[in-house]
């Protein structure tokens, strides 16, 4: 949250015009606003939509973790263990020092491990 | 034949029953015949009508342009785009797909487009770029900022049916309205009244002809001219005429008005690109004036009605003078007729043509690219399928990419070695995605030959090699980039008795020298040292692993690429080492599309862990060493430095095939250069296929800096003799990473020796942080 707020910042300084500061945690990138799409798309049940969007958004920002541990998160919900792990792999590369994002990719490969 | 003579009347007059009776059965049975015929006509043209009636052709796409802020483009690239998409510019930018540039701004308005997953709705659009990228983006009318729009994706491919036909299907209730009824008052001016024949007209035509003394018009109705084209061919002969005639009755027997007219709309000949049959105005409208038949204007529709009398004829780009005046007597026919106003009539007649160049994109442009989408294809669909479903296949083809790959490739083989008829095959791929962008059959890009990209079979050298040194340091307790390894001459008895002894590309023993070293300049002696301790096994499972499917034999010489492999299966192996050891299939297909535009499938991302990316991070250095101070210098040494990429060279024995594989932060790419009949090319991996190479990833790779490494390594400063620990006495040393606990801990001579300084390491880390 709080990087998403940080970059909601950098952008309103960067464009002067926008005038309207996002909300905290609103979407603010190409990438953020097709996975915020992607889990609707989920919450609605449309996981293959659901799939194709955060793909979407990979394709935008490969080295995106968040994109990466959504996929994760699509193929553990979905029941296919394997693909979730590896994809969970992917996330935890890319996160970085990201600390939110190097504990939610564990505690995931934790949850798929224990199953 | 009577055999009396005949004399009395009784007998004639039952001959005259015979006579009768013979006839009346003969009718029977030319009756019962005809019934027979009709019947079979019957199912004929049933059959023609419900069957499978149109094969549509399936039509391949690139991928969709995305537009969002700070998006890395420049406005050169997005020209290239548009051109390519056939949008045409126009004084505004305003009108459905044309654009306006001025400078680094543009106005575009783009079109509805169904991609796979959503709809994205056509707008205009202003766009401002600075300092190669899309500095802002904004709907063009309403001026909000925008966060993301979808370009419509370049079609790059029809996959036909044998018969060349190609359409677009279309149903009544997307004709503009004017379109049927334009086509009925000036094709068929009863149609919907009569029974599949017109007698008024025929008679008229009859006596228009005769007056004339040759055929000057046509009594066909709609339903005949339909019934013509179930036809192959465009025999006129008086069988088929009948035959056209009975079928038309028929065809008006079971189906109705609307249905006719909509097969006429989908099955009318309408003109021809190069073996491509244009069929039905759907298509047409797009081939002649690249907009979707619902957006014709009138004099556009009226034109439309006009070529179809002769296709040939009338062809608007051909004989622009005939089908103007043809265009014209449709309208002042519609005018007559009351189906337009007088004012409508007259603006319709003054304007143009309207007619866009031909669209030179579609089939054939990427052949290369094709050929390998077509071959995922066909682990999924029959070629039929392909050729009659209508099926919309989403690929990953990035036309700037291909067009930038493919004038690197024809600019470097023409400047450079213009006396010999060089050759070249380029593979370019996504970071992350593995979806291929672009592949490069050879040095003429549009013509369908010799796949260089996909299917030749060169020993690829030492673009093998990180494969090997991957295998060694992924035992970091044994190798580090900082290991010394043997660089003395080599001799290998074989089975057959003789003595292998590879050299090095200098004919030089270097003695001990670091992995680093080895592996940056390629040394053949080091390496064969290497293989051999680790084993051939381990190397080939480690080859297996990065992605190359094919059998591989471990014999040594593997170790020095004796392999003979495309430029695909290199891209493929360097795919895996750019995504640092995360293994993913090269796609081609994103996504198919059925006729109702209901997904049919999706060829979802795929990712596997083969190798951890500290041991893939180390070799990428090296790699990146290999550029700026090995056997990549000569070119690389020019590149910007903040780009970090990575690649190997690879030259055959005798200089026959040149090489080279690498990746910066968003693509890798593979090149090959050398000679179809294998000649001597002359050329090394760095001289021939690596300014190719750079000259493409210079203008792809965006993204800027160095990657944060992954976890767990350290770097640290070694002496380039010793591999030890450096100190500020060391005239030579590397900045080297190292996986945590395998760093070198004792220092080189030139840093004081082999006493441990526990303060002075302190220092040095301290030192090193900082530098």
């Amino acid at each position: 949250m709080k990087r998403i707020w940080l970059l909601a910042v950098i952008a309103v300084l960067l464009n002067a015009c926008s005038f309207q500061p996002p909300k905290e945690g609103e979407p603010v990138g190409p990438a953020e606003i097709l996975l915020a799409q992607a889990q609707e798309k989920q919450a609605a049940g449309e996981s293959e939509q659901a799939l194709a969007l955060v793909e979407r958004a990979l394709r935008l920002e490969p080295r995106k973790a968040e994109g990466w541990l959504a996929l994760a998160r699509l193929h553990y919900e979905g029941g296919d263990l394997r693909r979730a792990k590896q994809f969970a792999r992917r996330a935890l590369q890319f996160a970085g020092a990201d600390k939110r994002l190097v504990r939610e990719s564990r505690a995931l490969l934790e949850r798929i491990r224990a199953e | 034949m009577p055999k009396q003579r005949p004399a009395s009347a009784a007998p004639r007059k039952s001959r005259r029953s015979i006579l009768y009776k013979s006839l009346f059965s003969l009718n029977l049975v030319g009756l019962l015949l005809l019934a027979g015929y009709t019947l079979y006509l019957d199912g004929v043209v049933r059959d023609k009508f419900q069957g499978k009636r149109w094969s549509v052709p399936s039509r391949v796409y690139a991928r969709a342009l995305e537009l969002y802020p700070q998006r890395p483009l420049t406005p050169g690239q997005l020209l290239t785009e548009l051109k390519l998409i056939g949008y045409q510019p126009s004084p505004d930018g305003l009108s459905p797909r044309t654009y306006r540039r001025q400078d680094d701004s543009f106005v575009i308005t783009t079109h509805t487009f169904r991609h796979w997953d959503s709809t994205e709705p056509g707008r205009s659009i202003s766009l401002q770029f600075a300092d190669g990228q899309l500095a802002s983006l904004r709907d063009a009318v309403t001026g909000e900022p925008l966060t993301l729009v979808r370009l419509e994706p370049m079609m790059i491919g029809i996959i036909h049916p044998a018969n060349l036909e190609d359409r677009v299907l279309v149903r009544l209730k997307d004709l503009p309205p004017i379109l049927p009824a334009a086509l009925q008052a000036v094709e068929d001016r009863h149609f919907a009244t009569h029974h599949g024949l017109d007698f008024r007209a025929i008679a008229r035509a009859a006596w228009a002809n005769l007056r004339a003394g040759r055929v000057v018009q046509g009594g066909s109705t709609l339903t005949q001219q339909l019934v013509k084209n179930f036809y192959l061919d465009s025999k006129r002969t008086l069988t088929r005429k009948l035959n056209e005639a009975l079928m038309s009755l028929l065809l008006e027997l079971h189906y109705s008005k609307d249905e006719i007219l909509e097969a006429y709309a989908n099955e009318i000949y309408l003109g021809q690109d190069g073996s491509r049959a244009i069929h039905g105005f759907g298509l047409a409208a797009h081939f002649y004036f690249n907009k979707p038949v619902q957006e014709l204007t009138l004099p556009e529709t009226a034109l439309l009605v006009a070529i179809l009398r002769g296709p040939a004829y009338y062809d608007p780009r051909r004989h622009p003078g005939h089908a103007l005046e043809r265009r014209n007597l449709v309208i002042e026919t519609i005018w007559h007729d009351g189906l337009i106003d007088r004012g409508q009539a007259q603006a319709a007649e003054a304007a143009s043509l309207g007619v866009t160049p031909k669209p030179n994109l579609g089939n054939g442009r990427y052949p290369a690219f094709l050929e390998l989408v077509k071959r995922q294809l066909h682990h999924d669909y029959h070629d039929e399928d392909l050729r009659s479903e209508g099926l919309r296949i989403f690929t990953t083809l990035d036309p700037i990419i291909q067009e930038a790959s493919e004038q690197a490739l024809i600019r470097h083989l023409e400047r450079d070695h213009s006396k010999v008829k060089l050759e070249g095959g380029v593979v370019v791929t996504r970071l992350g995605s593995a979806e291929v962008e672009a592949v490069v059959g050879g040095r003429e890009p549009r013509y369908r030959g010799f796949n260089r990209a996909l299917d030749i079979q060169r020993p690829v050298g030492s673009l093998l090699k990180p494969a090997l040194y991957l295998t060694a340091l992924s035992q970091p307790e044994r190798y580090t980039l900082a290991t010394r390894v043997d660089d003395g001459p080599v001799e290998l008895k074989q089975s057959n008795g003789s003595v292998w002894s590879p050299t090095n590309y200098d004919h030089e023993s270097h003695g001990q020298v670091l992995l680093v070293t080895a592996l940056s300049h390629s040394y053949n002696q080091a390496a064969v040292h290497v293989g051999l301790d680790l084993g051939l096994r381990q190397v080939v499972g480690t080859l297996h692993a990065l992605g190359i499917d094919k059998r591989i034999h471990p014999y040594p010489s593997v170790i020095l690429g004796s392999l003979g492999l495309a430029p695909i299966d290199m891209a493929q192996m360097y795919q895996t080492l750019g995504d640092e050891g995360f293994y993913t299939p090269l796609r081609a297909v994103r996504e198919v599309l059925d006729a109702n535009q209901k997904p049919l499938q999706h060829y979802a991302l795929e990712t596997e862990q083969r190798f951890a990316p500290r041991y893939v991070y180390l070799v990428n250095q090296a790699l990146r060493l290999a550029l700026h101070q090995g056997t990549g210098q000569s070119v690389g040494r020019h590149l910007p430095p903040d780009m970090f990429l990575a690649g190997k060279t690879g030259t055959t024995d005798d200089l026959r095939d040149s090489w080279f594989a690498g990746f910066g932060n968003d693509h890798a790419a593979v090149v090959w250069v050398g000679n179809d009949d294998n000649a001597v090319t002359g050329l090394t991996g760095a001289s021939g296929a690596l300014p190719v190479w750079a000259d493409i990833m210079k203008q792809i790779n965006v993204t800027k800096g160095a990657a944060p490494p992954p976890g767990n390594i350290v770097t640290v400063a070694v002496d380039a003799e010793t591999g030890l620990r450096a100190g500020s006495g060391c005239d030579i040393q590397y900045e080297l990473p190292f996986v945590q606990g395998s760093a070198p801990q004792a220092y080189a001579p030139c840093a004081g020796g082999v006493v441990k300084r526990s303060v002075g390491s302190f220092w040095e880390r301290i030192k090193g942080l900082l530098r």
